[in-house]
């Protein structure tokens, strides 16, 4: 079901969560590549294979929404999975208007992310 | 007057009623001072007005006896800002005469503007420096009698319009008070000089031959007292030496006269005698004013320590010069005004008549004739009736007097006839008793002539054995009085006044004697809710006053009944006829009516500043309310954030483990490390709670017993004004008392959140449909208290999330952080706190605490 060749960019400042869903995405059995920072997976892009990106929106260098914007720019087919606090409705639709946008709703629950993931990823086919 | 504007504050409402308010404090104290202190109130009430104003000059105008024009009676001024001491105002004064012509308020903002007719009031203006003028007329019983001048250094075009009102609110007040104490002081000099010259005439209508220079003494005495007269001297002209006037009486007050009888007027007072003999009197103030061609009698008045002296000539009828009366003081100098010296010369002419009697060789057959041209000027005449056969005799002057002609036929009934009607009654039973008892009577009553005039007159006699021995006659002095009632009148017209001030007053004004209400003006009828002053007189002022702030007044009509005088001020609550409640504000002070004294009290309704006062106390508490609810919001929205972390890294790693578990060969060094991942987390999570939980204030819990009613009562008291803006009834019926053992404090902001929230859930209602009830029951073992509004109720899918979903209510609902406050105090008490809507309307909150 997993599609092996397909890269899954994971962007959090927090280590341990990183961590955590790197491990949880690999165990899914997809490519990972984790980034500490939104300036980091902006050095990252073009990218122009199969993936998506999970994002956390609350990040010290740059907003979600700024962030949503510039990969829209560079990769406009790369889906993305963006982690929220859950109730800033205002941004989910700011952000949804501008690229191919799911959200995920911390605390994130694995199994959401996972068919997630997978949605994003044949939406791209 | 550059700055009209008080210092304080611009001239807002509040301002204005500042100055109102000072005008009515000035009053009070002006009225309730006794006659010699209203000069000193009044500089005290000039110095207030024009440092309230921030003038430069305030001056009050007056006319004086002896001044023919007016004089500047009181002054003000702004230390350094102009000349220490003002210069009497010039006696042609403009601004007077033109202001008895309107009442209104005259504003000159340059004294350039003043027009030539004024000059003398602008080079006045100048010499102290003012450049524009505030004036307005003293004003009593419609006649003009000075003015009150607010001046400054510079030009000034406008004044306020309230503050021109007020201002002439309180000019009105200060003439009152001036020409109170001018009538009053009138009033007393009429009736103390009428009745003395009465006396003293009574005295020598029944004198015997002997007793005359006794009876000259006595007088001399009498007039020194009643006039402050240090000496009182009798010169006569001797018979043999018509050119000179030797002394025969004197009077000296320390009782040490300088004199030896039979001093020789002409070797020491060679100009007073040139006067006396002439007819003229001769008055000076000061020794100074005696003119040069005096200097000898100068030097004879510094011998004998004369400061001040009048002489008024001993005449009978024309032309015939008898000798002299004179007056000195020599403690200080003294003024004789015009009024007084008329007085003196009526006393002359009595003595002048005793006198004549006494060297008249054929002794006058009726005395009567004789005393009645000595009374000639009193406006006096005599009468004497015979009862059996009926007999009428009446002096000539007496028939003026009655409006009879010379020789008209006066029989004893018609004489009475023309008693006043309403009088008649009483004259014939003084007259009765008179005869009766044969002891002097005095008596006063109205005369009704045939023109329509009234006079009063005051009568004095005695029933005597007439000449013959034979039969008794009534002989009786009868004296026009009209002119003292009429200064009795005015009296009571300035008292009238006083009465139409406080009636006209803006502020509600009580009046108050023996505890109980003697008058209250319209404004005191209107905001305490009657509907005349005849539903409030004689009723008692304790009943003005809501049960919680009578105590005070108790104390305080008590202090002013048994002989306070200072005015106090004190704040407490009126009681309106519909026994509703409203804060007041009162200055009470002493005034004299002419029926004794009486409390007065000024009063301010001072709702609306209580209002104002209360809603910023709301606001502080809203902004402390809001303050604490975003202190929360934060803390919350930032625990949500920072916990969200860590679980959510924990939840991954869970997962991830799960699916590494769903391998053929799970990688239990991975597992491992998931695993301790985990366990860090978790300790993370459980570091953020430990940090919120510091942040968060401690409250130190004091358990002490504690009585439920009594704290439900506190409660009430602390928010009574809040209950009664809202119109809240208040029920406690249900209160029982029980004792629990709890941190007060904590349980007062329960309750405290639990009447909050009813009372704004109850906005909703109507006034009349505000209900709140406390009921407190004691159960097996723990006690219950619940709260019971008739508001709108909550929706039974949301009651039971008001305590568990608290996060996401914090934003909009504080009902939500209010509960959960509660919540945690009482189930840290060990009780629980429920909310069930009631089967008609509204919701009861609820909560329980274990007993002691």
């Amino acid at each position: 079901m997993t599609d092996t060749d397909a890269t899954v960019f994971i962007v959090d400042d927090d280590p341990s969560v990183l961590k955590s869903l790197t491990r949880l995405i690999r165990a899914a059995g997809w490519n990972v590549e984790p980034l500490a920072s939104g300036c980091d997976f902006l050095a990252r892009l073009p990218f122009s294979g199969r993936g998506c990106a999970i994002i956390d929106l609350r990040m010290p260098d740059i907003t979600g929404l700024d962030l949503c914007k510039r990969i829209a720019a560079l990769c406009p087919s790369l889906p993305t999975i963006l982690i929220t606090d859950g109730d800033d409705f205002k941004l989910r639709a700011a952000a949804a208007a501008v690229t191919l946008i799911d959200f995920v709703s911390k605390p994130v629950d694995g199994e959401v992310l996972l068919s997630d993931v997978r949605a994003a990823l044949a939406r791209q086919r | 007057l550059t700055q009209y504007k008080p210092q304080k504050a611009q001239p807002g409402a509040e301002n204005r009623y500042g100055f109102e308010a000072l005008a009515w404090d000035v009053l009070a104290r002006v009225m309730k001072a006794p006659d010699n202190q209203i000069d000193s109130k009044i500089d005290d009430a000039l110095r207030r007005i024009v440092e309230f104003l921030n003038a430069d000059f305030g001056i009050l105008i007056q006319p004086t006896e002896t001044a023919s024009g007016p004089i500047q009676s009181h002054a003000r001024v702004i230390p350094g800002r102009a000349q220490a001491s003002v210069p009497a105002y010039p006696d042609s004064c403009f601004w007077v005469d033109r202001l008895s012509a309107g009442g209104q308020p005259a504003v000159v903002s340059r004294i350039d503007d003043l027009p030539p007719e004024a000059a003398e009031d602008k080079s006045f203006f100048r010499a102290i420096g003012v450049e524009t003028v505030l004036s307005l007329a003293l004003k009593a019983r419609d006649a003009v009698f000075g003015a009150f001048i607010l001046a400054g250094r510079h030009a000034q075009k406008t004044w306020p319009d309230e503050i021109l009102r007020s201002l002439v609110l309180l000019v009105d007040c200060l003439s009152c008070a001036l020409d109170g104490k001018r009538t009053r002081l009138e009033f007393e000099d009429q009736l103390r000089f009428q009745t003395l010259l009465a006396d003293i005439s009574t005295k020598f209508l029944h004198l015997a031959a002997g007793q005359l220079d006794s009876e000259i003494l006595s007088a001399l005495r009498r007039i020194s007292e009643s006039f402050d007269i240090d000496r009182c001297t009798l010169w006569q002209m001797r018979a043999d030496r018509p050119d000179t006037l030797i002394l025969t009486h004197v009077y000296q007050r320390d009782g040490a006269s300088p004199f030896v009888p039979e001093v020789d007027a002409a070797e020491f007072f060679p100009w007073i005698l040139r006067k006396g003999i002439e007819g003229d009197i001769a008055v000076f103030p000061r020794l100074c004013d005696l003119p040069p061609e005096a200097a000898r009698d100068r030097e004879s008045f510094g011998k004998i320590g004369t400061k001040s002296f009048l002489g008024v000539p001993l005449s009978v009828g024309a032309g015939t010069n008898l000798g002299a009366l004179t007056f000195s003081t020599t403690r200080a100098e003294r003024d004789w005004p015009d009024r007084s010296i008329r007085q003196f010369q009526l006393l002359a002419q009595v003595l002048a008549n005793a006198l004549a009697r006494k060297r008249s060789n054929d002794a006058l057959r009726e005395s009567e004739v004789f005393m009645d041209v000595s009374l000639d000027c009193a406006r006096a005449g005599i009468w004497s009736v015979r009862f059996a056969p009926p007999e009428i005799w009446l002096s000539p002057k007496m028939r003026q007097l009655c409006g009879f002609a010379p020789d008209e036929e006066v029989t004893p009934d018609k004489f009475l006839g023309i008693v006043h009607p309403d009088d008649r009654e009483m004259v014939d039973r003084m007259v009765r008793r008179a005869v009766e008892t044969t002891e002097d009577f005095r008596m006063e009553h109205r005369v009704l002539l045939p023109d329509g005039t009234i006079l009063w007159i005051e009568a004095r006699g005695r029933f005597h054995p007439d000449l013959t021995g034979k039969s008794k006659r009534l002989t009786a002095i009868s004296m026009d009085i009209t002119e003292r009632k009429m200064a009795e009148a005015a009296l009571h017209v300035s008292q009238e006044r006083f009465r139409e001030l406080v009636e006209q007053a803006p502020m509600p004004i009580g009046i108050v004697r023996d505890y109980e209400i003697l008058q209250v003006n319209s404004k005191y009828v209107e905001v305490f809710g009657y509907q005349n002053v005849e539903e409030l007189r004689g009723q008692p002022i304790i009943e003005q006053w809501a049960p919680r702030s009578r105590d005070e007044i108790r104390k305080m009509v008590q202090a002013y009944e048994t002989g306070l005088t200072r005015p106090t001020e004190f704040e407490g609550f009126g009681l309106r006829k519909d026994r509703t409640e409203f804060p007041v504000q009162a200055i009470v002070t002493v005034v004299q009516l002419p029926d004794g004294p009486a409390t007065v009290a000024f009063l301010r309704d001072v709702t609306e500043e209580r209002a104002i006062e209360r809603e910023i106390q709301r606001l502080r508490d809203r902004s402390w309310h809001a303050e604490r609810l975003a202190r929360a919001g934060i803390i919350t929205v930032s625990l949500a954030h920072q916990l969200n972390q860590p679980l959510s890294a924990i939840l991954s790693n869970a997962q991830a483990g799960l699916l590494l578990l769903d391998r053929e060969n799970p990688d239990l060094e991975e597992f491992r490390d998931i695993l301790k991942d985990i366990v860090d987390d978790d300790r993370r999570a459980g570091d953020i709670i430990r940090t919120v939980r510091r942040i968060l204030p401690r409250e130190e819990s004091n358990r002490e017993t504690i009585s439920l009613a009594k704290l439900i009562r506190e409660l009430i008291a602390m928010l009574h004004s809040e209950i009664l803006d809202q119109g809240v009834e208040v029920d406690t019926t249900r209160v029982v008392d029980c004792a629990v053992v709890a941190d007060k404090e904590q349980i007062r902001q329960v309750l405290l959140n639990l009447i909050t929230n009813a009372i704004e859930a109850m906005q909703i209602r109507a006034r009349d449909q505000r209900r709140l009830q406390f009921s407190v029951a004691r159960l097996e073992s723990e006690a219950r208290v619940d709260v019971r509004d008739s508001g709108p109720g909550i929706p039974e899918r949301r009651i039971g999330k008001m305590f568990v979903d608290p996060f996401r209510t914090t934003k909009k609902n504080r009902l939500g952080i209010g509960l959960m406050i509660c919540s945690s105090i009482v189930e840290s008490h060990g009780g629980r706190v429920w909310l069930v809507n009631n089967p008609d309307c509204g919701l009861t909150a609820s909560f329980t605490l274990p007993l002691k």
